[in-house]
């Protein structure tokens, strides 16, 4: 895990981009001299200050714990139907166009949906996020299982290997790909609704925070916000999901 | 474990009729080829045989039938190993859980046999074709099945690397005295391999000429024996390999 923090300078240029990007950002922001682009330095010292206030932390809880509830329900919803629906042409004929149609409604309007339906609570905030996750899960997850070798399979049957053994051994491995896929863009897809779900309804997290800014018209306060989200996003990705995937992709070296 | 086949029909859902009429009686313990031409069905008869196709019109009876076909190993064209899966978790896989420690000594009394020992925790995509197809031979051999059912495994490798294969296949036969068919269209390892050679005909297939082979053990794939019998036959049947038995009229 120690490894993968580590910077591998022969990538220098992941790092020189970032930085020519926060110069120019400080040049123009100096430049221009308004109140709607403070400067990197300005959101830095905001930054420090929220984190040390507390406040920072206890929105930033707050999002987490609900990314994490939505991901996890959304991502075992979405991977056992996606399964069956690949599986099962019945089953797939079924829900389908239920899928489809669930894929096709706004973010926007499950979330009012869920708050009209169930109240401004934080189950309703869950599902809302959820429910806008599973179709794209499920998608990906079909293909997955659609494209798994039969050889395999039959490997299995003949030598009247467990269902148990068959599943996780000979199936599950085969849809790694397509769960990272589903996981990665799930989690980038989640980040994003949670925030509006809180922004709509719920009176903390990140989300809650922006709109109070964005009601004062702190600029500041969003951008040092943004920053924190974006960062600890790239961290969990560079120390769970990242040495995950590797870890389970050591066979195809 | 004697194998009795009595087919009648065998036809995709595509139309196509891959078996006709079909009988064929394997003796307990007895290495069977069966010869025919490409795309007469072989593959399709061995997977039913192995319970991998069942839309089928006809009896194949597998006696000792309280868990026959855990009693079966396959080697397919292909090693088709999980590629996931080291060595050694490959071989366990094929044993139920229940018995794995009990086999550890053998898996690994196997893969010295055939020189793996060092592989035993490399994955597939690490091994060569023939390292890959002695580890599904293995697998095959690990429980010590009744009934081995070869789909033209030593196709597709270099010909030392096949007669290598075909040696350890030979061997673990004769170690375990199990039943063997084996599909293939080159004669010449049929005569070598097998107690008996079955020929069929092309699509529909059906069986065209059953010939037992007298050569003592061992033989050898180029020795003079197998060259003349290859020949002897060709020269009694010339359109055999064809699927066909149209003897050359005497002069």
């Amino acid at each position: 895990m120690l490894s993968t923090l580590r910077i591998d300078w022969n990538q220098w240029g992941r790092v020189a981009s970032l930085v020519l990007f926060i110069a120019l950002w400080q040049l123009v922001a100096l430049y221009a001299q308004t109140k709607v682009l403070p400067t990197p330095t300005a959101v830095f010292s905001r930054l420090g200050h929220e984190l040390f206030s507390g406040e920072l932390l206890l929105h930033l809880g707050m999002t987490l714990v609900r990314v994490a509830l939505a991901f996890t329900g959304a991502m075992l919803i979405g991977v056992v139907l996606g399964i069956v629906m690949g599986a099962k042409p019945r089953w797939n004929q079924w829900l389908d166009n239920l899928l489809i149609l669930f894929l096709n409604i706004p973010a926007l309007v499950l979330i009012i949906l869920c708050y009209v339906w169930f109240g401004l609570t934080e189950t309703a905030a869950i599902l809302a996020v959820a429910l806008n996750k599973i179709p794209t899960v499920a998608i990906t997850l079909r293909e997955g299982t659609r494209a798994v070798d039969k050889g395999l399979l039959e490997v299995a049957q003949v030598y009247r290997v467990s269902r148990w053994d068959t599943f996780w051994q000979v199936y599950w491995p085969q849809l790694y790909p397509y769960l990272f896929a589903a996981g990665r863009n799930g989690l980038a897809l989640i980040w994003k609704i949670v925030l509006v779900v809180e922004l709509l309804g719920r009176s903390n997290g990140i989300g809650f925070q922006l709109g109070t800014f964005f009601q004062y018209f702190d600029i500041t306060g969003i951008l040092a916000y943004t920053v924190t989200f974006v960062a600890v996003v790239l961290l969990l990705e560079s120390t769970v999901v990242r040495p995950l995937e590797k870890r389970l992709n050591r066979w195809r070296a | 474990m004697s194998v009795v086949l009595d087919i009648h029909n065998k036809t995709f859902a595509n139309g196509t009729q891959a078996l006709g009429q079909l009988q064929l009686q394997v003796q307990d313990g007895e290495f069977v080829a069966i010869v025919a031409p490409s795309g007469a069905g072989k593959t399709t008869l061995l997977r039913m045989i192995a319970g991998l196709d069942t839309e089928y019109s006809g009896m194949i009876q597998l006696p000792s039938t309280s868990s026959v076909q855990a009693e079966t190993a396959f080697l397919f064209q292909e090693p088709r190993l999980m590629p996931w899966l080291s060595v050694i978790d490959n071989i366990r896989l094929v044993i139920p859980k229940a018995q794995r420690e009990r086999y550890e000594p053998r898996i690994e009394l196997l893969l010295k046999q055939v020189g793996l020992s060092q592989f035993a925790k490399a994955y597939p995509k690490e091994l060569s074709g023939g390292m890959a197809r002695r580890v599904a031979l293995i697998r095959a051999f690990v429980r010590e099945p009744k009934l081995l059912l070869m789909d033209e495994p030593f196709q597709a490798l270099d010909a030392p690397t096949a007669n290598q294969l075909r040696q350890m296949v030979l061997a673990l036969w004769q170690s375990t005295r199990c039943t063997v068919m084996l599909v293939t269209h080159s004669l010449r390892e049929a005569l070598m391999l097998a107690d008996r050679v079955v020929f069929l005909s092309s699509r529909p297939s059906q069986l065209v000429l059953d010939y037992p082979v007298h050569l003592p053990r061992p033989r050898a794939l180029e020795s003079t024996e197998i060259h003349q019998l290859y020949q002897s036959l060709l020269t009694q049947y010339p359109d055999l390999l064809s699927g066909s038995i149209n003897e050359v009229e005497p002069c």
